[in-house]
């Protein structure tokens, strides 16, 4: 008879495997997320008219329907639709990408019209065209202002992370819920599984706070 | 043809005229300043010039280059025109020497040092290449905006209230620093504000703009002893106005006695005007002929200054010699200083817009006493 500490101890580094895979994904649609969503943000605030409406469109797409109904529409759906054999690991990263990105185009969004308008005028008024005085003066500038919203949504993403066991990826739940159905130890897998979960948000957000103090900008409520 | 051409500019929001054909000329190396309340259309014409407000009507030519029209509007960046900012608007993200030399980003590397060394040198800022905008005081900033506008050349330095922000007794200084720096990089500049101090420290040519129309572009003593209408004056300097009516196109008829006036439109005899009256018009002393109470009084730097009450009931500015001022209530005498060459100004009282309230805080916050002109 298997005592629930030696089950623990047996499995944890089969669990810990998983964290890896957790991070990877949650790495990755974060990542996928700030470059699908920086463009997005950009054209949402100084693009032409009918680009917002898209983007908008987008943005309510992703934003509107639930990530368990994604997962499944994109991996048991639309992929095998257009003949697209992508693994389980691959299209939980695109699907929470983006969902990420509709999301982190908006805090980019926030960022960006925060920043005084006279930063644009003075960049126009030194020769930048409206593109350099995107890349030099208000990105470097709203990238900052953005990571206590990105902070959130690295915590977010890294809690949705866990619905991917859906569609199969061997991440920290699948994990748990793996040893957790064969063993019938639920209660201190599950206490486990979310013990690591609330360490990794823990560290992320720590680590993304650092930084903000580093990079924030003096002068800037 | 003058260096700066705004010629019959109209500007909108949505329906609202912002500013109504509108010209105004600046010579080469010349500063001009326009003047006004806030939401005259001053910093809107600011815009316009520097590329970014489109015009409903009208042309602006800088040199022989036209940079906007009804249907023409060059680009901000490409028409050489620094700009200066109430706010300063400095990168906060780049340091002190990155800010002024990013304008400079088509030139080779050593060249693009040596300019930036030599702007902030000009501005006096020299040691503060690695300081952050946030580590320097207000003064310091703007000094840095203007090295980072002149840095790259500009054929025309817009500044739109640059000294606002900063404490009284720093604005003066700063623009007559501001003034010899522009002036000894032949730079032409417009500067809008509504601090009638700034502007005559400043400009070599001063306008007043009202409700979307320029009022007046003239030097600053002819805008101040010739002000071509009554908000004119009202906004340059403390007037005081002496209602009196017409006897001739040449004489009025007021609580003063006969005083000779100029003015520009002809109307017939009797018609009511009020005459424009600086306080330095009206002087305390003992053997003037003119009686009146003290309603309040103002301790000045130069002197007392009053608000006396006349027996008709006109209420005027007065100045006074001596070193402490009565006490309201007090009776004193008065005698009225010779007309200026021409006569005393007066305008029509049936179009006057405002009414000057005396000590209103609104507007004698614009006005610094004493008057120095």
């Amino acid at each position: 008879m298997s005592t629930p500490f030696s089950v623990l101890q047996q499995s944890l580094p089969y669990l810990l495997q998983g964290v890896w895979v957790t991070l990877v994904v949650v790495l990755g649609s974060l990542s996928l997320g700030l470059l699908v969503g920086l463009p997005l943000a950009v054209g949402q605030v100084y693009g032409p008219r009918p680009l917002k409406r898209i983007i908008g469109l987008y943005v309510w797409f992703f934003r509107g329907i639930p990530l368990l109904v994604l997962l499944f529409l994109f991996y048991f759906g639309l992929f095998p639709f257009l003949h697209l054999d992508f693994s389980a690991f691959t299209v939980a990263i695109i699907v929470l990408g983006s969902i990420s990105s509709a999301y982190q185009s908006q805090i980019l969004r926030g960022a960006i019209l925060s920043i005084p308008e006279g930063q644009m005028k003075a960049a126009r008024a030194i020769g930048m065209s409206d593109a350099q005085a995107i890349v030099h003066i208000i990105l470097p500038q709203a990238l900052r202002l953005a990571i206590p919203g990105w902070s959130n949504e690295y915590s977010v993403l890294l809690k949705d992370s866990a619905v991917t066991y859906a569609l199969g990826v061997a991440e920290l739940m699948a994990r748990a819920h793996h040893v957790a159905s064969r063993t019938y130890q639920h209660l201190v897998l599950y206490l486990c599984a979310g013990f690591i979960f609330m360490i990794l948000t823990f560290l992320g957000t720590r680590a993304l706070n650092a930084l903000h103090r580093k990079v924030k900008l003096k002068g800037y409520s | 043809m003058s260096f700066l051409n705004v010629q019959n500019v109209s500007c909108r929001y949505g329906n609202r005229c912002v500013i109504r054909h509108l010209s105004m000329t600046l010579e080469k190396g010349e500063i001009g300043c326009l003047l006004g309340r806030s939401g005259c259309g001053k910093s809107t014409l600011l815009r316009a010039i520097a590329g970014f407000e489109p015009l409903r009507d009208g042309t602006i030519t800088l040199g022989d280059r036209l940079l906007s029209h009804r249907t023409h509007l060059v680009p901000p960046h490409k028409r050489q025109i620094g700009l200066v900012f109430q706010d300063y608007a400095l990168f906060p993200h780049l340091t002190v020497a990155a800010n002024v030399s990013f304008g400079l980003r088509h030139l080779p590397r050593n060249q693009r040092k040596a300019r930036t060394a030599e702007v902030l040198r000009l501005v006096r800022m020299e040691g503060m290449e690695e300081r952050y905008p946030h580590e320097i005081s207000g003064g310091q900033q703007q000094r840095v905006a203007v090295a980072r506008a002149l840095a790259p050349r500009p054929m025309l330095l817009l500044l739109d209230e640059p000294f606002s922000n900063l404490d009284p007794c720093l604005r003066v200084d700063l623009a007559l620093e501001v003034r010899e720096i522009l002036k000894k990089q032949d730079i032409t500049a417009l500067m809008v504000t509504h601090d009638q101090g700034e502007a005559f420290a400043v400009a070599d040519r001063v306008g007043v703009l009202d409700g979307g129309e320029l009022a007046q572009w003239d030097e600053p003593t002819r805008l101040f002893l010739d002000p071509a209408t009554r908000t004119v004056a009202e906004f340059v300097g403390v007037s005081s106005f002496l209602p009196g009516h017409l006897i001739s196109s040449k004489a009025a008829a007021t609580s003063l006695g006969v005083l000779p006036i100029r003015r520009q439109s002809t109307s017939p005899a009797g018609e009511g005007v009020d005459i424009l009256l600086r306080p330095p018009d009206l002087v305390q002393d003992p053997a003037g002929p003119v009686s009146a109470v003290v309603v309040r009084s103002v301790l000045s730097a130069a002197g007392s200054m009053y608000l006396v009450e006349l027996d008709s009931g006109d209420r005027l500015y007065a100045v006074s010699p001596e070193r402490f001022p009565r006490p309201a209530g007090s009776r004193v005498r008065l005698r009225l200083e010779p007309p200026p060459p021409g006569g005393w100004p007066a305008y029509g009282t049936d179009g006057h817009d405002r009414e000057t309230c005396p000590f209103d805080p609104t507007i004698a916050k614009n006005k610094e006493f004493p008057v120095a002109v």
